[in-house]
């Protein structure tokens, strides 16, 4: 008897100890932070948390120098708290529920200090795309239980949480590793080190300071302290010596892999994972994407090849499309479909007014790779931190500051201009008067105006724009006339590319003889000059349905759901439903 | 002045004149649609201005035989409208009714879909003419955008973006009906004629272009029972036979038309068929020019891309036409621009047409020459104007006595000029 029930015992003692064992194949709060390279398995889920292919590609889809196929709410008026989106939290958790269990001392300093800061840069990148959207948000450093008090805590104040924002920002530049060190293997630009963190903090701290600028925030920190950190941070980006412009402006957007001397850190996309983006069926297809045309404003504003302003030429405002695109700043024809546009087929492309608004079709993304024109099996690179911008926030950021020498000129703005094929990029001495009267009529220094020239060109459709506008307060520029090419007369068939094939027609109504690819006038199009002009693309808008700006919409609307949760959160002015 | 008003408390504006063009000078003229003056055809003859946002149908039903109703253009009218016989109704006025422009201000009726847009629906006793309004958005069986019967005729209307689910995409018109002066575009027939069906009555002076019968016959117009087609364009339609237009039963006559870059749709059988034009019935065909339309079949099928003569339709006769440049799959291929057995080819010019017939004149076909200096030497070919030049062949080559009747080319200009009538729907005028 004794004898069985110390088997008995001994056989519940080891069921009771294999009962409590963890699966192997899972990772536990006990196992997941034992060693560097749980460290490391667990920060990579944080790369699913920056923007994909698309956001970049098609980020610019919102803004002013850019025409979609239709119009949205948002731009409409009709845009409530019921539309809105984006407060979702969760890869926040992670970021925070990691920072709360990653500190093993069993795990060297440096490498904890590392996958920290890694977190920390996340959590940044996190919060610095909330603030944007919603001005004041809740800040949350732990990872909070289901039955968390502050889960239903009011916003903090967006002052505080740019602070903290900095504060991980600053953490994570001081103790990110950097691919120069030897620790860190990156071979596709992928990797996040300390210069990937110094380039973003320069893009915070350029967005904070000058949001705080021309809103008229004057909380501390005060604007210059945030332009002077953005100002510091490139110029470490610029001092390190790691980066250079890359030779050819147009390739650096349809590589398979990034340019190393200019990409800070790329979206990279592989056949062997089966990871694809579609940016070539984005740009290309009547139907998949949004037709999207660059304005013929904003066409004006590329410069001629020799540096001089387009604007200044004679008649450039009645200029066809063929003849306003040659001689110009080499980066047009590497962002739109010009003459000169020929693929890996053999032929010449050109506009497609099928898929694009206003004629101007961007070209910027799309790949020679025509068999990727209507399929998402693309893996070329997307940048999303160029060394251009880091000049461009240097620049923007001293020009701010009133810091910009001739050497700053030198070194950023003309850098670019002569990386693009422009033969001369001196520093301007007067406003361009073009650029001030169409787009920033409150800005007299010649300077500053040719950077935000510069960084709308350099950075086009790369989702850059709409921050810009907003950081700029020039929200009235959404509203800008979606104007595309000039039409010498209806029913004129128009060879675009200079091929000596008719490529478009503009009529009122479908004319049989017309042998080439009509647009028809009437509600989404018109000429300015009704039977002549300037294309100008109406979209969706009608008569009492027109797009609007209202200083509201540098804010986004909390969504009316998450406020019904929690209304302690309060919502954005002029949003109240 | 008192009276008037107190009998058309709604309406009224002055007694006794007419400003409606149409010559009656006793009609009352009124303003304000809605209301007023009792039930169905039983009120009094009169002049009636509808603006938007009225009941133009409740104007409709109210005024008498006579009447006509004039409709403020540029603004739409939605929903499925009725004719009433003998009430006329005139769109494209602006908002106080003194000047009427039907061309550029049409007057919009909306069928949003839910049926017939224009519907007449019986055979009328009295003239009755719509003009000057753009019918859209129909969807029935027959006649989507509008259904035409005896004694209505449609005027200088745009019928287009209608859609049957047999037949008559844009336009059905029965025995005694007319449309004239109008555009007839982009109208689907699920079976036959996707732009026009015709039971009878008249089609001229009209553009039809665009329309589709993809799954059957004539994708520009199918007509029968002695339907007359004169003046007419058909361009841009596709079907799977007779891409133009298909005759069926006993036809008609189609003179001076134009009959151009219509297309065969790779949908339905397609057999024994033309893309330009093919009779399944006996039909007359005068002056017409049949030219660059677009087949999808091999050189060596049975189908032509010009003109097919097939069952039912051998016996047409066809008289002073160009048929040229109408092209295969491969292309254009000179002496196959007809096919089908005929008895009646008199007096046409055909590209590479048999030499030893005496009724035809044969005409080269020169691509690389181009076709402006090649015979037939029409204006310019390559951007689709078929009109002829001074120094073309095939002017004063036609026969008058059988133009007699439609004494007017496709542009409205003399149908004989100089010495003898030209070949073709156009008329070189001297």
């Amino acid at each position: 008897m004794k004898k069985t029930v110390f088997l008995l015992a001994v056989i519940l003692a080891a069921s009771c100890s294999m009962l409590e064992q963890n699966p192997v194949d899972k990772l536990f709060e006990e196992n997941a932070f034992e060693t560097e390279a749980d460290l490391q398995l667990y920060t990579n889920s944080f790369y699913s948390m920056l923007p994909s292919a698309y956001t970049i590609f098609y980020g610019d889809h919102l803004s002013d120098y850019l025409a979609p196929i239709a119009i949205g709410k948002f731009l409409l008026g009709s845009y409530t708290a019921q539309d809105s989106g984006g407060w979702s939290w969760g890869s926040l958790r992670n970021v925070n529920y990691f920072l709360a269990h990653y500190d093993n001392p069993a795990i060297p300093q440096e490498a904890r200090e590392h996958y920290a800061a890694l977190a920390r840069f996340m959590r940044a990148f996190f919060y610095f795309d909330k603030v944007k959207r919603f001005g004041d948000v809740p800040w949350y450093d732990r990872p909070l239980a289901y039955d968390d008090p502050d889960l239903y805590k009011a916003r903090d104040s967006r002052q505080m949480v740019m602070n903290k924002v900095l504060e991980d920002l600053d953490y994570a530049c001081g103790h990110l590793r950097t691919r120069d060190g030897g620790l860190l293997s990156d071979s596709d630009c992928s990797v996040v080190d300390r210069y990937v963190a110094l380039a973003f903090k320069s893009r915070v701290c350029l967005f904070e300071g000058t949001f705080r600028k021309y809103h008229g925030i004057t909380a501390e920190p005060s604007a210059d302290k945030w332009l002077a950190q953005a100002d510091s941070a490139a110029a470490k980006v610029i001092k390190s010596g790691l980066f250079s412009l890359a030779q050819d402006y147009g390739s650096l957007f349809v590589s398979q892999a990034a340019d190393k001397n200019e990409t800070l850190l790329a979206i990279v996309y592989s056949k062997e994972l089966q990871v694809y983006h579609a940016a070539n069926w984005y740009y290309t297809s009547p139907s998949y994407g949004e037709c999207l045309g660059m304005t013929h404003q904003f066409v004006n504003t590329y410069l001629n090849a020799d540096g001089t302003p387009f604007t200044d030429t004679a008649g450039y405002d009645t200029m066809e499309f063929q003849d306003e695109v040659k001689g110009r700043d080499p980066r047009l024809a590497a962002t739109i479909r010009c003459g000169t546009y020929v693929r890996s087929d053999g032929r010449q492309y050109s506009p497609d007014f099928g898929a694009c608004t206003t004629g101007y079709q961007i070209r910027k993304w799309v790949s020679d790779d025509t068999s990727m024109d209507s399929r998402s099996m693309q893996t070329t690179a997307i940048p999303w931190i160029r060394y251009a911008e880091v000049l461009l926030n240097y620049a923007e950021a001293r020009a701010e500051l009133g810091r910009l020498t001739s050497d700053d000129w030198d070194l950023t703005v003309k850098a670019l201009r002569l990386r693009a094929g422009i033969v001369s990029a001196p520093m301007p001495a007067v406003a361009d008067n073009y650029l001030k009267n169409t787009y920033f009529p409150d800005i007299a220094d010649p300077v500053l105006l040719e950077i935000r020239r510069e960084r709308g060109i350099e950075l086009f459709a790369e989702n850059f724009r709409f921050d810009d506008i907003r950081r700029w307060k020039r929200g009235e520029l959404m509203t800008m006339e979606y104007q595309g090419i000039y039409v010498p007369s209806t029913d004129l068939p128009l060879d675009l590319d200079g091929d000596g094939n008719e490529d478009v027609a503009f009529v009122k109504k479908t004319s049989w003889q017309v042998n080439t690819y009509q647009v028809m006038l009437g509600s989404k199009y018109v000429l300015s000059g009704n039977t002549y002009g300037r294309l100008i693309y109406k979209a969706n808008t009608t008569e009492s349905v027109q797009r609007i700006w209202d200083d509201k919409m540098y804010l986004y609307p909390v969504p009316y759901d998450d406020f019904v949760v929690n209304p302690a959160l309060g919502q954005n002015p002029g949003w109240e439903m | 002045m008192m009276l008037c008003a107190m009998a058309f408390p709604l309406v009224f504006v002055s007694c006794g004149k007419d400003n409606s063009g149409n010559g009656d000078s006793n009609k009352k003229e009124n303003t304000g649609g809605s209301g007023g003056n009792g039930g169905n055809q039983g009120g009094d003859v009169v002049t009636v201005n509808v603006k938007a946002g009225e009941d133009l149908q409740a104007v409709l039903d109210a005024a008498a035989p006579g009447s006509l109703v004039r409709v403020q253009g540029g603004v739409t009218f939605k929903g499925c409208f009725k004719m009433r016989d003998g009430v006329s109704m005139s769109g494209g006025w602006n908002a106080t009714f003194t000047e009427a422009d039907a061309e550029d201000n049409k007057t919009v009726l909306d069928g949003e879909g839910n049926g017939r847009t224009l519907d007449q629906n019986i055979d009328f006793e009295n003239v009755t003419v719509v003009t000057g309004f753009e019918i859209k958005n129909g969807k029935e069986e027959n006649g989507a955008g509008a259904y035409i019967k005896k004694n209505g005729v449609l005027d200088a209307c745009y019928i287009h973006d209608n859609a049957a689910m047999n037949n008559g995409g844009g336009i059905r018109i029965n025995a005694g009906g007319i449309c004239r002066n109008s555009e007839i575009t982009n109208n689907t027939a699920n079976n036959n004629g996707g732009g026009v069906y015709m039971y009878g009555g008249t089609l001229e002076n009209c553009e039809v272009t665009f329309n589709k019968a993809d799954n059957n016959c004539g994708g520009g117009a199918q007509l029968q029972d002695a339907a007359v087609i004169t003046g007419c364009t058909f361009a841009r339609n596709s079907a799977s036979n007779g891409g133009g237009i298909r005759v069926y039963g006993n036809g008609g006559v189609i003179a001076n038309c134009l009959i151009a870059a219509n297309t065969k749709s790779d949908k339905g059988t397609g057999k024994l068929a033309g893309t330009g034009l093919t009779t399944n019935g006996n039909c007359t065909i005068i002056n017409c020019t049949i030219v660059a339309n677009q087949g999808n079949d091999d050189v060596d099928s049975q189908n032509s891309p010009g003109l097919y003569f097939g069952n039912g339709g051998s016996d047409s006769p066809v008289y002073n036409c160009i048929i040229w440049g109408n092209k295969y799959l491969e292309g254009i291929t000179t002496g196959r621009q007809i096919k089908g057995t005929r008895v009646g080819l008199v007096n046409n010019a055909v590209a590479g047409g048999d030499e030893t017939d005496p009724d035809v004149i044969v005409l080269s076909y020169d691509e690389t020459d181009g076709e402006e200096t090649a015979d037939p030497k029409f204006v310019s070919a390559k951007n689709n104007i078929f009109r002829l030049k001074n120094d073309s062949p095939l002017i004063d080559k036609g026969m008058d006595d059988i133009v007699l009747a439609f004494p007017k080319d496709l542009d409205g200009n003399a149908r004989v000029s100089g010495e003898h009538v030209d070949l073709g729907c156009f008329e070189v005028q001297k």
